[in-house]
């Protein structure tokens, strides 16, 4: 098995991209790593892109939130109740992952600022190198500003174009708690691109 | 769903914002073209979630990935990114600390090389100001003691 084969049962073997996302992850549940393996072949783009998105301030801990959320999704793959598509389970897991992780970057940083020691400077990434719009960076700005409750949804509704049931059901919200954070992330950005914030 | 235009014949904000998650359609398709107000604030819209598309990603590299990919396969639940060097200078910088702060800057300059290609700046902002308390510290005890 070199993760592209698995066995099923005794009598016959599939290829993984016959397997559907829901046996892959269930394959996980069991321990499978071969499966992992396949499903992170599937989804490692969108989920990367994803956490991109979030903004994360140093671009070198997309690659470990990457892995964690993988790792994560093995321990609670037999808690998935396919209330939504494994792809949009994959972004819920990892924007729990990101919450935390930003959180603590914060916690972090304001206790190394109380200690009078200045961070460090995060490099550039290639593209940002060469981007440096106004627009862009006012945009970029306000979108690592916004608060996690707010930003989740917008980058996984209007960037990542899940549907809004799928959203709502993988973050356990409600659809007007869901609409009326969508509209304040709108509402937010738009002045940051009008050049109000 | 968008419904009934409201006050005037146009749907508020909140609503038009609610109705662009799932397109215009319908009702809202037909206002839309007749409305010049709504259609502008349609466009802004679309216009922002245009602009939040094309903000540069970082690119994730295939070694990266293969990386990723190698380690979640062959059970490894370390973080791969990780140089696998710095964790010694970490625990030489502490021990010149502790001894101290003789070798303080010796053991800070091994581990600042150690670790210049594979720690985020959030673990380089710690251990420097983990260093920073321990000269503090050292510069509190009195000669002698």
């Amino acid at each position: 098995v070199n993760g592209k084969v698995f066995a099923l049962g005794r009598t016959r073997a599939v290829a993984a991209s016959d397997i559907s996302d829901g046996a892959l992850l269930a394959a996980c549940a069991t321990g499978d790593r071969a499966a992992l393996g396949a499903l992170f072949d599937r989804h490692h783009e969108h989920v990367y892109r994803f956490l991109a998105r979030l903004r994360l301030r140093d671009p070198r801990d997309l690659e470990d939130l990457l892995q964690a959320t993988f790792l994560e999704a093995q321990r609670r793959a037999p808690r998935f109740r396919r209330r939504s598509s494994v792809r949009t389970w994959l972004m819920a897991v990892a924007a729990n992952l990101a919450r935390y992780h930003i959180r603590a970057e914060a916690g972090r940083r304001v206790a190394m600022e109380r200690m009078g020691v200045a961070p460090g400077p995060i490099p550039d990434a290639p593209l940002e190198v060469t981007e440096r719009r106004q627009d862009s960076r006012r945009l970029m700005a306000a979108l690592a500003a916004l608060d996690d409750r707010l930003r989740v949804p917008f980058v996984l509704c209007d960037l990542e174009g899940v549907s809004g049931e799928q959203v709502a059901r993988s973050l356990g919200l409600r659809m007007g708690a869901l609409w009326r954070r969508l509209h304040q992330a709108r509402k937010l950005l738009r002045r940051a691109l009008e050049g109000e914030a | 769903m968008w419904s009934m235009p409201r006050i005037g014949g146009c749907p508020d904000e909140r609503s038009l914002s609610r109705a662009f998650s799932r397109g215009a359609e319908g009702a809202l398709a037909r206002h839309l073209e007749s409305c010049p107000r709504c259609q502008g604030q349609w466009q802004v819209l679309e216009r922002l979630r245009s602009a939040c598309r094309q903000l540069p990603i970082p690119p994730l590299s295939a070694e990266a990935a293969e990386r990723i990919r190698f380690a979640l396969v062959n059970h490894s639940t370390q973080r791969i990114r990780r140089a696998e060097g710095w964790r010694r200078p970490l625990l030489v910088l502490c021990a010149a600390g502790l001894s101290g702060g003789g070798q303080l800057d010796q053991a800070a300059a091994l581990f600042r090389n150690a670790v210049a290609d594979g720690v985020t700046e959030v673990e380089r902002s710690a251990v420097a100001g983990l260093a920073e308390v321990i000269r503090r510290a050292n510069a509190r005890v009195p000669e002698g003691r």
